[in-house]
């Protein structure tokens, strides 16, 4: 055991800075163990279509809520469609939305919140302010407002979860950016003449990078949540389009007859925010230097 | 601190105001109102000629001008009558006092059970740091976390109300047997449910807490004039790592109103996060509006009451 350590070490000791990132992920076991689930979790959302064993809407009478077996390694729900069709269709869904939420969160974050720091002033206190006040709502009811307001759907969903993350991102993007802005090597760019944009993309960004995909990581879990939660309660994905949500929210009524109906779902959900938060963790250890990575 | 605490209480009424006002106009100019969901839900409006669309919008208030319509709502808001809602025509005013109450003793039980059981959670595991307790709990904290917390509640459904029938399914009380214990039977669960992320939270909260006091110089002063280390850690140290559990604690009172949707659903209980999905998904505008009110109103209290406990407790911050 110990010997294997220090043979992983010595074969990886490379001298430079993603060499030291790379051993110190690799030693965080549970964060490759979340990067190995990921890494399933994403082909098979991406290959979907050809991985499904039925078509995930196709009904089958004669196999209504019928428990794990040969045909249906998965069993079946009430009107006889394959839980493991269903189940793929729904990663697609659930990690689809979620990426694409998280992913505009943390693009409408990142120019949010390096304007509030460069510009600063009036920008930065109202930027700042509005960012308190989504913040201090509760996650699960601003989602609800939201659609309520602009009404059900994916594409909604999408925008529902970007207005949710975008916030957290801005505020750590401003953090970040204001902590670089005021070390040497910027101020001498611009002592001799960098716009504030060129000081943005070459100096405050790219070092803000590694805080930036750490927190994506987290975010995408937290989104992963909040989509099948609002999945869940009927206002996200809307039926037969399958998300690991709307498929708890049906098994949830045949809970008297069935367990695999509500059990596989929530597993899928449960295992993928795991594998993200673990994910992020060992992403934190690797990339920032100043953290202790443990373990 | 007089004037301090004046100024930000006055701040409220312009937020109030300015919250209403965005809240309404937003609501009011997405497509799809409520009148499409009578006429049974969107794509429904085929069914029937637009007269009828026309007619239910008139009976709602909904023809008139829309500043018309806002400084009607602000209005009788004013006088404490926040309207009715277009599906149950009660009063919002009433439907939100009836599920209060229930709402309340859910997530208030929830918040307590949590905070007392995840303070000396955290204190052990920063006194005992890297020790197995401390693993333990770091890890029960992570799976907290990832865990769906309706899962949690779907897991506990299954298991202790179908499988050992310990505990009922769903609702508040049965029919016609509404009394203390009949409620508090059905609280045990949704109660469970939402407690457990919270101890998560709360516990690596305060744990980090208490590592960051444990680690200042007034501590290493107490332990070199001989203080008891038991002294050391309730008298000099917890005082000091409480004050940013209070912070936390007082983030999470809106979420005693707006924050247990999912799981009040999942039980079926009766309260306001069930009724805010009930009316968004019929876009029942004027319970939406009551709601939102509400909450903001618990928002931006909590925020005050956070600042002000501040100042309270810890001496080294003073506001001007």
């Amino acid at each position: 055991m110990a010997e294997s350590v220090v043979t992983t070490r010595s074969a990886l000791a490379l001298p430079t800075v993603r060499g030291r990132a790379l051993r110190v992920f690799l030693k965080h076991r549970l964060a490759v163990f979340g990067l190995v689930v990921m890494a399933i979790v994403a082909s098979t959302a991406v290959a979907a279509p050809w991985l499904e064993p039925y078509p995930y809407f196709e009904q089958n009478y004669d196999v209504v809520l019928k428990p794990p077996g040969r045909d249906h390694l998965l069993g079946t729900d009430n009107l006889g469609r394959d839980t493991l069709s269903r189940m793929i269709r729904g990663a697609r869904t659930s990690l689809g939305v979620a990426s694409a939420g998280g992913g505009m969160a943390i693009g409408i974050g990142v120019m949010v919140g390096s304007v509030a720091a460069l510009w600063g002033g009036w920008y930065d206190y109202f930027l700042m302010r509005a960012t308190d006040i989504l913040m201090s709502i509760p996650t699960i009811f601003l989602a609800l407002l939201t659609i309520a307001i602009f009404g059900q759907g994916i594409s909604n969903l999408i925008w529902v979860l970007a207005l949710v993350f975008w916030p957290g991102t801005a505020r750590i993007v401003r953090a970040q950016c204001l902590a670089i802005r005021n070390m040497e090597f910027v101020m001498a760019t611009e002592s001799v003449g960098s716009t504030r944009w060129r000081i943005l993309h070459r100096h405050l960004l790219p070092n803000a990078t590694a805080v930036i995909i750490v927190q994506a990581t987290i975010f995408v879990a937290q989104a992963v949540l909040i989509e099948t939660s609002l999945s869940y309660l009927g206002v996200g994905a809307q039926p037969p389009l399958p998300s690991w949500g709307n498929m708890l929210n049906e098994g949830q009524r045949y809970i008297r007859e069935t367990w695999w109906l509500v059990i596989f779902p929530g597993a899928a959900i449960f295992l993928t925010v795991f594998a993200l938060n673990m994910l992020g963790d060992g992403l934190r250890d690797a990339l920032d230097p100043r953290s202790q990575h443990r373990l | 601190m007089t004037a301090y605490v004046a100024r930000r209480i006055l701040a409220i009424f312009p937020m109030i105001l300015g919250i209403s006002l965005l809240l309404f106009l937003l609501m009011n100019v997405a497509p799809g109102g409520p009148e499409l969901m009578m006429l049974g839900g969107l794509g429904g409006e085929g069914f029937f000629s637009a007269d009828v669309a026309a007619k239910i919008k008139q009976d709602l208030g909904l023809d008139a001008p829309l500043h018309v319509q806002y400084v009607r709502w602000f209005g009788s808001a004013l006088r404490g009558d926040l309207g009715r809602s277009f599906f149950k025509k009660v009063p919002v005013l009433a439907l939100i006092g009836e599920k209060l109450g229930p709402t309340l003793a859910l997530t208030g039980s929830a918040l307590v059970l949590a905070i007392l059981l995840s303070v000396p959670l955290g204190i052990v595991s920063a006194v005992r740091q890297y020790s197995t307790f401390d693993h333990l709990t770091t890890t029960m904290a992570f799976l907290g976390i990832s865990i769906p917390n309706f899962w949690l509640g779907i897991l506990l459904i299954l298991l202790l109300a179908v499988r050992f029938d310990l505990f009922p399914i769903s609702g508040i009380a049965p029919y016609g047997n509404d009394t203390l214990v009949t409620r508090l039977h059905h609280l045990v669960l949704p109660v469970l449910t939402l407690t457990a992320p919270k101890i998560a939270v709360f516990t690596r909260f305060m744990r980090s807490s208490m590592l960051e006091v444990l680690a200042q110089d007034y501590i290493r002063t107490a332990r070199a004039k001989g203080v008891l280390e038991r002294a050391v850690i309730y008298r000099h140290a917890l005082k000091n790592a409480l004050i940013p559990v209070i912070t936390v604690v007082g983030l999470n009172l809106p979420a005693l109103i707006g924050g247990a949707a999912v799981i009040e659903s999942v039980f079926a209980y009766p309260g306001i996060g069930h009724l805010a999905v009930e009316s968004t998904r019929l876009k029942d505008y004027p319970v939406i509006m009551g709601i939102s009110m509400l909450v903001a109103m618990v928002v931006i209290l909590g925020n005050l009451l956070v600042d002000l406990l501040y100042a309270t407790i810890d001496p080294r911050i003073k506001y001007g």
